[in-house]
């Protein structure tokens, strides 16, 4: 209605012109009404072409993977409680195909980042990861966990120990936590990628490539040839793999019911 | 030493695997201003929009959650616009 309204303002400071009848345009809600309203303020313009149906998502998991403990507000977060609706969101809806994931992390809660990737893991879509900035840490394990994966050649990952922070006490058992926890990490990689545990392993402990602590940066195509990433790229190519990857998975399907 | 250490987050189950230093993360900054914004998250179906208040109350948005990217490209819903209470 508030529409209408507006043209036969229009044609009013047109002095005299032929109000023509203007065609009732179909009933838009309030809310609709209200955001023409707004646009045409803002923007001068009216149409906002409606968005295709998309049958690729993505995630874009930046900064710390937020578990457990909120963190204080400097640091830039992902949370957890966001991706994991999402993933479920994604697997539900049948009109998705593929899911991208940007990863520019640098680490975070070991709990939440073995959960997303695991999440990642088990979708039953086409899933593809492009590491942009860097994955590090416990991005390494989300960057492994999809079909197929993707490194920008500037792009970095870090792969280091873990470490107990906070108050620890120092007994056999302590070590021993430390060394499971660390082992989930280790045996995720090793499963989900090409690179040997032993391998793997010894990135982690190598001395002298960090200046603070043990352990290795691997830039774009060291990713590549330790087997840990797939392919060194971009969005380009990541696209178009996950377009391959939804073809295989939709004509296995099709072969599946015939 | 350890009420510092439960304060910020706890002793216990604090396993944060990543390269930025510990001390980092739960530095205690004095030195930012106190923000008052505090962020609300808005659902709008399938889609989250971080908001906060502006000093004539409404809601201008921070930041959008989604995994459909064709959300981000919503003029609604640009990060600083004012969000429409429906």
């Amino acid at each position: 209605m508030l529409d209408n309204n507006f043209t036969v303002n229009q044609n009013q400071h047109q002095n005299e012109a032929p109000i023509e009848p203007v065609e009732q345009p179909v009933r838009q809600s309030p809310r609709k009404q209200r955001l023409v309203l707004q646009n045409l303020k803002n923007l001068g313009q009216i149409n906002t072409p409606a968005a295709p149906e998309n049958n690729i998502h993505t995630l874009i998991i930046v900064g710390q993977i937020e578990g457990h403990i909120i963190l204080p507000p400097k640091n830039k977060t992902t949370k957890y409680e966001h991706i994991i609706p999402q993933l479920v969101a994604i697997e539900q809806n049948k009109s998705i195909e593929g899911v991208l994931i940007i990863l520019n992390t640098v680490g975070g809660d070991v709990e939440a980042g073995l959960a997303i990737a695991e999440m990642l893991e088990s979708l039953s879509k086409a899933t593809v990861s492009l590491v942009l900035g860097g994955g590090h840490s416990i991005g390494v394990p989300i960057a492994v966990s999809t079909d197929y994966s993707f490194i920008a050649e500037t792009a970095t990952m870090t792969i280091h120990p873990l470490r107990l922070t906070g108050m620890v006490i120092g007994v056999p058992q302590t070590y021993e936590y430390l060394d499971k926890m660390q082992d989930r990490v280790i045996k995720f990689v090793t499963k989900h990628s090409k690179i040997t545990e032993e391998h793997f392993r010894e990135l982690m402990f190598r001395n002298g490539d960090l200046v603070r602590d043990i352990g290795t940066v691997l830039v774009g195509k060291d990713a590549v040839s330790s087997g840990l990433i797939d392919e060194v790229g971009g969005i380009r190519e990541a696209l178009k793999k996950l377009d391959e990857l939804i073809e295989i998975k939709v004509r296995s399907k099709r072969r599946g019911f015939q | 030493m350890r009420l510092k250490s439960a304060q910020r987050g706890g002793d216990f189950n604090k396993m944060l695997y990543t390269i930025i230093p510990e001390e980092y993360i739960f530095e205690e900054n004095n030195a930012l201003p106190e923000t008052n914004q505090a962020e609300i998250e808005v659902r709008q179906g399938s889609l989250s929009l971080i908001c906060h208040h502006s000093s004539s109350g409404e809601l201008i948005i921070n930041r959008i959650i989604s995994s459909n990217p064709q959300d981000y490209l919503n003029p609604d819903w640009q990060p600083g616009s004012v969000l429409n209470k429906s």
